[in-house]
């Protein structure tokens, strides 16, 4: 199993704990430890959601910002990483909804979509990286909801423990489990199904 | 011992890094090449897919995002701000247009001047004498504080009484002081009112209805 310290080392000696309460103290440095430390796993679940580098930046930008402006209302009775996930998820969703609205007005108006110049176009290699990645991905989570994947991704990809994973997501333990037994089934099968005896099992 | 099928069915669902060394799966694959070799490749994929995305570093260095950070979230506070603030302002707006219009609108129906305020106006007379100038006017002077005040010399009569009465009295005076002129019937006041001793000869009538020669507030 991956540990979480090896996905996404923290780059500081201070703990997240600390740098919320120099955040608190009203510390100017504070946030800026905090975004330290968060930024990786920020990233990183923002990377599972929506499976595009350029979108996991955005998602955790507008992260960040939800953060800092909504930092005063975190009681602190449940762990800062679960809310901060839960602000993650919320905004990667709201940025789906958006996309897939705007897809939509523009396919019902007949617009084409035209392609500017971006950050690629001087940078093949990492076109060529984040499109593969995508691929990627894409290739093992199709098919699969997003609570599904969502569990999968932090469990099994991630390290996390089911428990800390119902924390992060706000369900039940047992709803976890299940959907990570579903999630690795669905994945798992196309090569499972490669095996001479997999029509026995079904 | 453990058949493909079960071999199967537990890697299908398990956590990977739970079928280690001595587990049912684990012995297994050491005799079935074919399970051992799908084993692999499970693990092989999903190695792979962590690799993928866990070695995709974020762009963004963390000061910079801070930055970002902390300068939208202060845009978004203000613009907040500037958006309660506009919205008070509208709400304020329409209780101050309520307001004036529910208290001046009624003022301005009636033509200025509230219900309870006492007005003055003196009148001068060109057909009718004061004494029936007053008997004209004084039934429509009944509020508190109406008075009627006569002038012999001018011929003149001065009206106190809330605006709408003084409204009332002015027009009737008008009516019976316009061309052809002092048209007052001797029965209205029973007192000789059209007496023509009383009415100024044709020549000297004014053609036009007399102008109020003042009028007070």
């Amino acid at each position: 199993m991956m540990t979480m310290e090896a996905a996404t080392p923290e780059p500081e000696a201070l703990s997240l704990d600390g740098a919320l309460a120099l955040v608190r103290r009203g510390h100017r440095g504070g946030f800026t430890q905090l975004v330290n430390i968060l930024q990786p796993r920020v990233y990183r679940w923002a990377l599972g959601i929506a499976s595009d580098p350029d979108e996991a930046d955005e998602i955790s930008q507008e992260a960040f910002v939800m953060v800092h402006r909504n930092l005063h209302q975190f009681k602190g009775d449940a762990p800062l990483e679960g809310w901060v996930y839960g602000i993650v998820r919320r905004i990667a969703n709201q940025r789906k909804r958006r996309r897939g609205r705007r897809a939509r007005l523009a396919e019902s108006a007949g617009w084409t979509r035209t392609i500017v110049a971006d950050v690629y176009t001087t940078d093949p290699g990492a076109r060529v990286d984040r499109e593969r990645l995508a691929a990627f991905v894409n290739h093992y989570f199709s098919g699969l909801p997003p609570r599904q994947r969502e569990v999968f991704d932090l469990v099994d990809l991630q390290g996390y423990d089911p428990s800390e994973a119902a924390v992060l997501l706000n369900i039940k333990q047992g709803t976890v489990r299940a959907n990570l037994f579903k999630a690795r089934a669905a994945i798992r099968a196309h090569i499972l199904a490669a095996h001479p005896a997999w029509g026995d099992l079904r | 011992m453990t058949t493909c099928a079960e071999c199967l069915s537990a890697i299908s669902t398990s956590s990977l890094s739970q079928l280690g060394p001595g587990s049912a799966v684990a012995v297994h694959c050491e005799t079935c090449a074919e399970c051992s070799r799908t084993a692999y490749e499970l693990r092989y994929a999903e190695y792979r897919l962590a690799a993928a995305l866990n070695d995709m570093k974020p762009r963004t260095e963390p000061m910079e995002i801070a930055d970002t950070a902390v300068n939208d979230s202060e845009l978004l506070r203000r613009k907040r701000i500037g958006k309660l603030l506009r919205v008070g302002l509208a709400a304020a707006l329409v209780v101050t247009a309520w307001v004036g219009v529910d208290q001046l609108g009624p003022r301005l129906q009636r033509g200025l001047g509230s219900p309870g305020e006492i007005e003055t106006e003196t009148m001068e007379l060109s057909c009718l004498t004061p004494a029936q100038a007053s008997e004209l006017v004084t039934p429509y002077l009944r509020s508190n504080g109406a008075a009627v005040y006569l002038h012999e010399q001018p011929r003149a009569i001065t009206m106190r009484g809330i605006h709408p009465e003084l409204e009332q009295a002015r027009s009737q005076l008008i009516h019976f002081e316009s061309p052809p002129g002092c048209s007052l019937p001797a029965s209205a006041t029973g007192s000789g009112a059209a007496n023509p001793s009383d009415v100024p000869k044709g020549g000297n009538r004014d053609p036009t209805p007399p102008s109020p020669t003042s009028r007070d507030r």
